[in-house]
């Protein structure tokens, strides 16, 4: 039985067809890599894995139990999705702790550990609305990762970061890999996939096909 | 050059919008007109003439009568600015990180509306603290009996406030902000005018205007006929219909 399964998964949007039947068996512990350009349908497909949209078709089954019926979301999860959305008055710290406070799983310690491996400084007392685009992107990769999550759901994870936060993220993503974790990832940087993903899918006007990986 | 820039789609396409509204206006004007002539039915006019009352007239002694109206409505302008699409805000940029962590969407949705609440109550506490300043640095009187009003006042501001920026944020989510606010707008231009009009050309019937959503907000308005245990059960009624749609459809909304 595969880890994530996507059986004839159709999402229509006002009349648009934004998923197309698409199907996908995804196992466990592996990184898989999703290209495509823009509008094509990846981070829908994504949030229809996240379980954040019901589908017009199909199903979705994560570890064997059907999402919108035995499950609302994967239980375990870590995603970014499109921009980070935090809370503008509270500093990164703060926004971590609110989000941790949701599953009650972790403590300040995990949170500070998680900010620290983005490069980000725990006891930074600047509010989110201030920081930069590259220090957002960082927090939103602290914020998938703090509750050691067995599925990381990840889009466009080094879009706006410089070279040491895209090495950084590469890197945090392949010890999240080794530590167990299934990781999607979807990226317009073809170094991301090809350095990161063990299998990779292009996604095109919705359908989603294999795609043989270059060495 | 492609021309299309040239023009805003959006107006082409709110054309059932600004098409309906003129109508509207247009409508009242000739009726104003009417009456303003002495002329009675039947009696033919210049289609120049509807145009020059509707938009190349204006009595400068009338200019004084749509302030208190403006002044009355400037609060809730300024409200809908700050809140009107705080709830929206929230389930475009943090739903994703929360809903991907519990399945309890109920329970957010209260915090925000409670979010909505607590923020009226602080805005409505620092516009009254500036009318407070200017009663008392110009001398007002007060007594235990002012408070009683004070607090009255504070109530129905509160009031107002929560329901109309519960239909703006409700109706955000489900049309979007710009179509929220004309909608918005809308029932409050319509509601006031419809009472305007029932007043003074129809005041037979004028008991049917405590059935508008603006009149529960005019403390002034509050009578025998109109009572303020009517608004309060009207309002009550109006609070739990709105605050259960809003939760049953951020229930089941999908979150994009």
């Amino acid at each position: 039985m595969s880890y994530i399964e996507v059986k004839q998964y159709t999402k229509v949007i006002k009349g648009n067809t934004v998923l197309d039947h698409v199907n996908l068996n995804l196992e466990k512990g592996k990184i898989y890599g999703f290209v495509g350009s823009n509008g094509s349908g990846k981070t829908m497909l994504f949030r229809a894995v996240s379980g954040l949209i019901k589908p017009t078709e199909g199903s979705v089954h994560i570890d064997g139990k059907l999402l919108h019926k035995d499950i609302s979301f994967p239980p375990s999860l870590g995603v970014i999705i499109e921009s980070p959305g935090f809370w503008d008055e509270l500093t990164g710290f703060e926004n971590l702790e609110l989000l941790s406070k949701v599953k009650g799983v972790i403590g300040s310690e995990e949170i500070k550990n998680a900010i620290e491996r983005v490069g980000l400084n725990y006891k930074d007392a600047r509010i989110y609305k201030k920081f930069s685009v590259g220090m957002k992107q960082r927090l939103a990769m602290a914020q998938a990762v703090m509750e050691s999550p067995d599925l990381l759901i990840l889009d466009e994870p080094t879009s706006g970061l410089d070279e040491d936060g895209i090495s950084r993220i590469r890197n945090m993503i392949l010890e999240e890999n080794q530590r167990g974790a299934t990781v999607l990832i979807a990226s317009h940087n073809k170094e991301d996939i090809s350095l990161l993903a063990g299998k990779i899918y292009r996604v095109a006007d919705g359908k989603v096909h294999a795609e043989e990986k270059k060495s | 050059m492609n021309y299309k820039i040239l023009v805003n789609k959006k107006i082409w396409k709110s054309w059932w919008i600004i098409l309906p509204a003129s109508l509207f206006v247009s409508y009242y004007y000739f009726n104003n007109m009417d009456l303003y002539n002495g002329m009675a039915g039947g009696k033919s006019f210049q289609l120049g003439e509807l145009f020059l009352v509707m938009y190349g007239s204006l009595e400068p002694g009338l200019i004084k009568q749509v302030l208190p109206l403006l002044m009355l409505l400037y609060p809730l302008f300024l409200l809908v600015y700050y809140l009107g699409n705080d709830i929206q805000d929230f389930y475009k940029t943090n739903a994703k990180y929360i809903f991907t962590r519990t399945q309890n969407r109920m329970k957010w949705s209260v915090i925000y509306l409670l979010r909505l609440f607590i923020s009226i109550i602080v805005f409505y506490f620092i516009q009254d603290i500036g009318t407070l300043a200017v009663g008392l640095v110009k001398g007002a009187r007060v007594s235990c009996g002012d408070f009683k009003i004070l607090f009255s006042v504070f109530l129905i501001q509160l009031a107002a406030g929560f329901f109309l920026l519960l239909i703006l944020n409700l109706s955000a989510v489900l049309l979007g902000m710009t179509y929220s606010y004309i909608l918005v707008f809308s029932i409050c231009l319509f509601s006031f005018t419809v009472t305007g009009l029932i007043s003074e050309y129809a005041p037979g019937i004028v008991e049917f205007t405590k059935w508008l959503p603006t009149s529960q907000f005019i403390l002034g308005w509050h009578q025998e006929n109109f009572t303020f245990a009517f608004t309060s059960i009207y309002l009550l009624v109006g609070f739990v219909i709105l605050i259960t749609a809003f939760l049953v459809l951020t229930d089941r909304m999908d979150i994009y």
